[in-house]
C-alpha cells in the first residue's frame, strides 16, 4: 500500500510542480501573483482536445506515444501563445501599477477565459472526456497498479522539470530572468531587454502550466472549464512553500504538498476530509517560520 | 533573492479617487437601467424569478433547468391562458454558492413585481435562502435540492418542493443495497457538502438499521473540486469492501469511479440522484458499467408529459441539453404558473393556491403535504448496463 501511495505522490506532485513553476517565475520577475495562470492551465488541455478530435483519423497519430507527444506539443505551444497575449493585455499596461491592481486584472482574465470556454466550447459547461492514448492499460508490479499513461506522464514531467532547470540555470534567457528577479533596475542598466524577458517568462510559464493541465486531463480522463481554479490554488501553495521566486523551491514544494495530502488521506483515519486542512497548515507554518520558503538561503 | 514590496503610496491615492469616480459612473448607469426597467413593466406583467447555478462547476445542470423553465413560461404566455396576465421570467444565478444565492434571493424577494420563485439546485443554497423567502412572504418551489431540512426544519409556509427529499431517497437506497443487492461490506464516502453529507449519514443510518452496524466498514470525505482520489481509494482497496457508496454529484462520482477501476478496487459503486446524468456515463466511460444509482424519475419517456417535453425542448432550439433536472424545473414552472392563474398576482394568494391545489404537470399529478413536499414520490434504482441506465427496482 505504501508503494502505491508513493506512485500517487509522484504523479500528483509532478502536476503541482509544473503549475508552481509558473507562479514562481511570474512573481520573481514582476512581483505579481498571476491568477490567470489557472486559465492557461485549462486552455492547454482544451487545445489538445480540439487537436485530437481533429487529428484522430490521421495515420501519423496511430501510435499512443506520438499522440501523447503531439497533444503536449499543441497544448504547450497554444498556451504559450495565450500566455504572451495575456501578458500583453493585462500585465504590460499595468507594469507600474500597484500589485493589487495587477492581481485583480489577472483574476478578471481568469474569469473571462474560463467562462468563455463554458459558453463557447461545444457543451462547455460539462466535463469533457479527455482521451488516454494508452487506453487505460495497467501495469501490475506486485500490489502496485500504474497505468501506461502514468509512466509516460511521469517521465515527461521529469524531462520538463529538468529542462526548466537547465533553461533557468544555463541559458541566456534564464540568466536574464534571474537577473530581472534579483534587481530589475540593475538588470535594465546592464542592457537586458525587459519586455522580451517578460514575454519569454510568460511563454515558458504558460507552456509548463499547460503541460500540467494535459497531465491532469490524461490522468483523470476529463477536463472542465473550471479545472484551473483548484490547480491555481495548489500550484500557488506549492510555490509559496518552496519560496516565491525560487524555481527549484517551487518544484520541491509541489512534491512536498502532494506527499502531505496523500499521506494525510492514507494514514489518518477519515483523513481525506482533513487533507486540505493539513496541507494549508503546512503553508501557514512555512509562512510563519520560514516566510521566504523552505528552500531559501536566508 | 530580494523582493520589492510594492511601494506606490502616491499612485495608490490617485487610483483610489479614480476608482471612486468609476464607482460613481457604474452606480449611475445601474440606477438608470433599473429605472427604465421598472418603468417598462406594464400593469399586466408579473414576474417569476428562477434562481439556478448557470455559472460555475454545475452550470450544465443549471442552464438545462433555466431553459426548461423558460420553455414553460413561453408556452403559458403563448397560450394566453394566464387570466389576462403576462409572465416575465427573471433569471438569476446562484452559482451553487450560498452567498451568491442569498443575494440573488434578496434581489428577487425585494422586487414587489416578483410574485413567485423557482429556486435552487443546491441544498446548501436552498437552506441559506429559506429565511429570505419566508420573511418576504414569497413562495419558492424548490425544483431540485433534496436536503430534508429545506422543508422539514422550519416549517415555513412559503417553501414547497417538487422532488422527494433525501431521507425518503436514502431509505430506498439502503433497501436497494442491503436487501435487493445483498451487499455485506460497504465503504461510505461523501463530498463534504450539505447534500453529500446528508446522503451519506442517512444511508449509513438506514443500512445499519436494516442489517446492523457492521455492514459499514468505513467512512471518509473528499472535497469538491479535487481530482485525485487515489490516496483514499488505495486505503479503501485495503479494506476490501464489496460496495462503495458515494454521497456527491456527477463530476466527482465520475472521477472516483474511473480511479477505482484504474487502481483495481474490486467493489461496486452506488450513488444518488445527483449523479443520475448522461454526463456521468460520458466521464466514467467503460468504468460506469455496473454502477447503481437511485434517481427521482423513471426513464423520462415514461413520465406523463415526458415525450411532449422532450419534443418542445428540441423545437425551442436551446443549444444546451435539459439534463437530468430539466423536467423537474419544467414541472415546477407549470405548478407555479397554474397557481398564478388560479390566484392572480398576489404572493399570499399564490401560496394558498399551492397549498390546497392539485396540479397536472409533465411528471404527473402534483399536490403538496403539510410540509410543502410533493405527495408524488417517484424513486427508481438504475444499473448501468451497456452504457445505459436500466431501471431494476422502484418504490411501490
Amino acid at each position: 500500500m505504501l508503494a502505491q501511495q508513493v506512485v500517487n505522490v509522484l504523479i500528483l506532485g509532478s502536476m503541482y510542480s509544473l503549475m508552481a513553476v509558473g507562479f514562481t517565475l511570474y512573481f520573481g520577475i514582476l512581483n505579481v501573483i498571476n491568477l490567470s495562470h489557472g486559465a492557461v492551465y485549462m486552455i492547454g488541455p482544451f487545445a489538445a482536445l480540439v487537436f485530437t478530435r481533429g487529428a484522430a483519423e490521421l495515420p501519423i497519430f496511430a501510435g499512443p506515444l506520438v499522440a501523447t507527444l503531439g497533444m503536449f506539443g499543441v497544448a504547450m505551444v497554444f498556451a504559450g501563445g495565450v500566455g504572451i497575449a495575456i501578458e500583453f493585455v493585462c500585465f504590460r499596461p499595468l507594469r507600474r501599477a500597484p500589485a493589487l491592481v495587477v492581481l485583480i486584472s489577472s483574476l478578471g482574465m481568469y474569469i473571462v477565459v474560463a467562462e468563455g470556454v463554458l459558453n463557447f466550447f461545444p457543451d462547455g459547461a460539462n466535463p469533457q472526456v479527455f482521451p488516454d492514448p494508452f487506453l487505460q492499460q495497467n501495469l501490475f508490479l506486485g500490489q502496485v497498479v500504474i497505468t501506461h499513461a502514468q509512466i509516460l506522464l511521469g517521465t515527461l514531467s521529469f524531462v520538463l522539470i529538468c529542462g526548466t532547470y537547465l533553461f533557468v540555470s544555463r541559458t541566456r534567457y534564464g540568466r536574464a530572468i534571474r537577473a530581472l528577479s534579483a534587481d530589475r533596475d540593475a538588470a535594465e542598466m546592464m542592457g537586458i531587454d525587459i519586455d522580451q524577458t517578460v514575454r519569454m517568462t510568460f511563454l515558458v510559464g504558460s507552456a509548463l502550466g499547460a503541460a500540467g493541465g494535459v497531465m491532469e486531463g490524461m490522468n483523470y480522463g476529463s477536463v472542465m472549464f473550471n479545472m484551473g481554479f483548484n490547480a491555481a490554488i495548489k500550484g500557488f501553495t506549492a510555490a509559496v512553500i518552496g519560496g516565491l521566486g525560487n524555481v527549484y523551491g517551487a518544484m520541491a514544494g509541489g512534491f512536498l504538498l502532494a506527499a502531505v495530502e496523500v499521506l494525510a488521506s492514507a494514514y489518518i483515519p477519515g483523513g481525506s476530509q482533513y487533507k486540505n486542512v493539513i496541507a494549508f497548515a503546512l503553508l501557514i507554518g512555512v509562512l510563519v517560520f520560514r516566510p521566504s520558503g523552505l528552500l531559501s538561503r536566508s | 533573492m530580494s523582493k520589492r514590496v510594492c511601494g506606490h503610496a502616491a499612485e495608490e491615492g490617485g487610483t483610489m479617487s479614480s476608482l471612486k469616480q468609476v464607482f460613481g459612473y457604474v452606480a449611475g448607469v445601474a440606477a438608470a437601467i433599473f429605472l427604465t426597467w421598472g418603468a417598462s413593466a406594464g400593469a399586466q406583467t408579473v414576474k417569476i424569478a428562477a434562481i439556478l447555478p448557470v455559472t460555475g462547476a454545475n452550470a450544465a445542470i443549471g442552464i438545462g433547468m433555466m431553459n426548461s423553465i423558460e420553455l414553460a413560461v413561453d408556452q403559458a404566455n403563448k397560450s394566453g391562458n394566464l387570466g389576462g396576465l403576462r409572465v416575465e421570467l427573471v433569471k438569476l444565478d446562484d452559482a451553487a454558492t450560498p452567498s451568491v444565492g442569498v443575494s440573488a434571493a434578496l434581489k428577487a424577494a425585494s422586487d414587489p413585481s416578483v410574485i413567485a420563485a423557482i429556486a435552487h439546485w443546491s441544498s446548501g443554497v436552498a437552506l441559506a435562502t429559506n429565511d429570505i423567502f419566508h420573511r418576504h412572504g414569497l413562495v419558492n418551489l424548490v425544483p431540485a435540492a433534496v436536503h430534508h431540512k429545506i422543508t422539514l426544519e422550519k416549517g415555513y409556509a412559503e417553501i414547497f418542493r417538487i422532488t422527494p427529499h433525501d431521507l425518503k431517497q436514502m431509505r430506498f437506497a439502503a433497501e436497494v443495497t442491503v436487501k435487493v443487492r445483498g451487499h455485506k461490506r460497504i465503504f461510505v464516502l461523501d463530498d463534504n457538502t450539505t447534500y453529500g453529507k446528508s446522503l451519506a449519514t442517512n444511508f449509513v443510518r438506514y443500512a445499519s438499521e436494516m442489517v446492523g452496524k457492521e455492514v459499514i466498514v468505513g467512512t471518509d470525505s473528499i472535497s469538491v473540486g479535487e481530482k485525485d482520489f487515489t490516496a483514499v481509494l488505495t486505503r479503501v482497496k485495503a479494506l476490501a469492501p464489496d460496495l462503495l457508496f458515494f454521497g456527491g454529484v456527477v463530476t466527482e462520482a465520475g472521477l472516483i469511479r474511473s480511479q477505482m477501476v484504474k487502481l483495481g478496487v474490486q467493489a461496486g459503486f452506488q450513488s444518488g440522484s445527483g449523479v443520475y446524468s448522461e454526463t456521468f456515463l460520458k466521464v466514467a466511460g467503460p468504468a460506469a458499467e455496473g454502477v447503481v444509482l437511485t434517481a427521482l424519475e423513471p426513464p423520462i419517456d415514461q413520465l406523463p408529459g415526458g415525450s411532449d417535453f422532450i419534443q418542445a425542448y428540441r423545437e425551442a432550439g436551446y443549444g444546451k441539453p435539459f439534463e437530468s433536472y430539466g423536467i423537474f424545473a419544467y414541472a415546477s414552472a407549470q405548478v407555479v404558473l397554474e397557481a398564478i392563474r388560479r390566484a392572480g398576482p398576489d404572493r399570499r394568494a399564490i401560496i394558498e393556491a399551492m397549498k390546497r391545489g392539485t396540479f397536472d404537470t409533465a411528471i404527473g399529478r402534483v399536490s403538496f403535504d403539510q410540509n410543502g413536499d410533493n405527495n408524488l414520490n417517484i424513486l427508481y434504482a438504475y444499473e448501468v448496463k451497456g452504457g445505459k441506465f436500466v431501471p431494476f427496482y422502484w418504490a411501490k
